[in-house]
């Protein structure tokens, strides 16, 4: 059972397993003062699973808060304690590169050499080699058969399955090296940079941090503070990718960015046309 | 009619059927290729208006339009024809064989030092790879959790001895999970972990 929290008062469940697997809309008591912990622990339906659940803190960046720590989450562990596959992380993070690259090397056909229009020496009667042009790709200067023609783009397809498990994978990866930080929400007391920054040098936080919440209308005083900072920066849950998490040091997710991201990624990965994903072609 | 059939003839025969096709009411033969028209017309005429009658910018909805009535009774028709989202969990007792042939897991993690779970098709991960070369083929056991090694050699002994003539080549690749043994042995390595309950 995955429970995604869209409000403070209602939540929808996605039922995974069941005889009508769907959304449930279900009325949750969650506590409205700061001062009660947070515990959001998820009962998943993984049995016969070798590999546990991961917990996580749930901290705010309110450093006037008593303590960093508001909260205990609960984490399903095939999106953040699968085996990482640091092959599928590289071909993720090369084909993020590539697939956008546009190459601008070019050479000219023997049509396009200036020059070469008529025929050097008659065809009989000199010994020499029959030709008809000078830039044919035999003589030096001439014009290149087969070469590299410019803005010919390099546009591929990683494979539905292997670009899952890339996002999977890194996910565990920078969970298990204590990477990834899970928060209530991104609401900050102050607009300034240097609170951000502040926060961040106490928590040993990287020197580079990615925020990801569920929407792309962050906070007013974040969106402030992040502005002028280029190495702290802000994503929503749609812009998630194996090369920006690999950029970044310290990857902080909201609760609910967390809980997006798991819905999100375990429907891809339990449902029935799953092969047809990955068979089909990219269609423009 | 016995005539011949000659080109003379067919003309006799195509007037004479003419003739008669053309006689419909209102139309009189008068002469010999003479048609005279009565003063009945000769299509039909309708009850309905003219184009130019129709009634212009005038809608009436009938009274049994205006009030809609919301039901969501017949939702369950409705919600029995939409395909699954998400692959349904087999209700079953676990080792138990079902009529298709499906043998539900029984093996509990910490049963033996390695675990092969279900794919989520809830099949074996056993599957044969064959490349397109005569006799390439390599049998794959996927997914495969704890001690790898351990798997391997249990495999590799089992298969040894079911087919003792062939000398099996088998490999334990542990960063991605799993066991390739060169050869076609999905049937045997699917029934030997079927046999330990995974």
């Amino acid at each position: 059972m995955l429970a995604l929290l869209t409000c403070r008062t209602h939540r929808l469940i996605f039922l995974t397993f069941g005889t009508s697997p769907g959304w449930q809309s279900e009325a949750v008591a969650v506590p409205q003062s700061l001062a009660a912990p947070l515990i959001l622990d998820e009962n998943f339906n993984i049995d016969r699973k070798v590999v546990e659940k991961r917990e996580a803190w749930i901290e705010t960046l309110d450093t006037s808060a008593p303590s960093h720590q508001v909260g205990l989450i609960h984490l399903h562990p095939k999106v953040f304690a699968d085996y990482p596959r640091l092959d599928i992380i590289h071909e993720n993070a090369v084909w993020q590169q590539k697939f956008r690259m546009v190459n601008t090397a070019h050479t000219k056909l023997r049509s396009e050499v200036r020059g070469g229009g008529k025929k050097p020496h008659p065809q009989k009667g000199l010994g020499r080699a029959r030709h008809g042009s000078i830039r044919s790709p035999l003589w030096v200067g001439g014009g290149r058969a087969h070469g590299p023609r410019a803005f010919t783009t390099q546009f591929y397809m990683l494979p539905f399955a292997k670009r899952i498990r890339g996002l999977t994978s890194t996910l565990s990866a920078k969970f298990s090296q204590d990477d990834l930080k899970i928060v209530e929400n991104l609401d900050l007391p102050s607009d300034e940079a240097g609170y951000l920054e502040k926060l961040c040098e106490e928590r040993c936080w990287g020197p580079s941090v990615l925020f990801v919440d569920d929407t792309d209308l962050m906070p007013r005083n974040i969106t402030i503070a992040t502005d002028t900072i280029q190495h702290v920066n802000l994503m929503p849950v749609y812009g998630l990718n194996v090369h920006s998490m690999l950029k970044h040091e310290t990857l902080v997710l909201t609760v609910s960015a967390a809980r997006r991201i798991e819905e999100r990624l375990l429907y891809h990965l339990n449902r029935p046309d799953f092969y047809k994903m990955n068979n089909e072609r990219f269609k423009k | 009619m016995a005539m011949r059939l000659s080109v003379g003839g067919l003309r006799q025969l195509n007037k004479a059927c003419v003739r008669v096709a053309v006689m419909e009411k209102g139309v009189t033969a008068v002469g010999r290729g003479m048609w005279k028209y009565t003063s009945r017309d000769l299509h039909t005429t309708t009850a309905t208006p003219s184009y130019s009658k129709l009634p212009r910018l005038q809608h009436t909805i009938s009274e049994s339009y205006e009030q809609v009535e919301v039901s969501t009774a017949e939702w369950p028709y409705v919600e029995r024809l939409l395909p699954y989202t998400t692959i349904p969990k087999p209700s079953s007792n676990p080792g138990e064989v079902t009529p298709s042939g499906w043998v539900a897991p029984s093996a509990q993690p910490g049963d033996y030092p390695y675990f092969v779970p279900r794919a989520a098709s809830h099949m074996m991960p056993v599957y044969v790879e064959h490349e397109p070369i005569l006799n390439r083929f390599v049998t794959r056991v996927k997914h495969v959790e704890g001690d790898i090694f351990a798997l391997g050699e249990e495999l590799q002994e089992h298969l040894t001895r079911l087919f003792p003539s062939k000398y099996i080549i088998l490999r334990v690749h542990e960063p991605h999970q799993v066991i390739h043994i060169k050869g076609q042995f999905v049937g045997a390595v699917k029934e030997f972990l079927f046999k330990k309950g995974f």
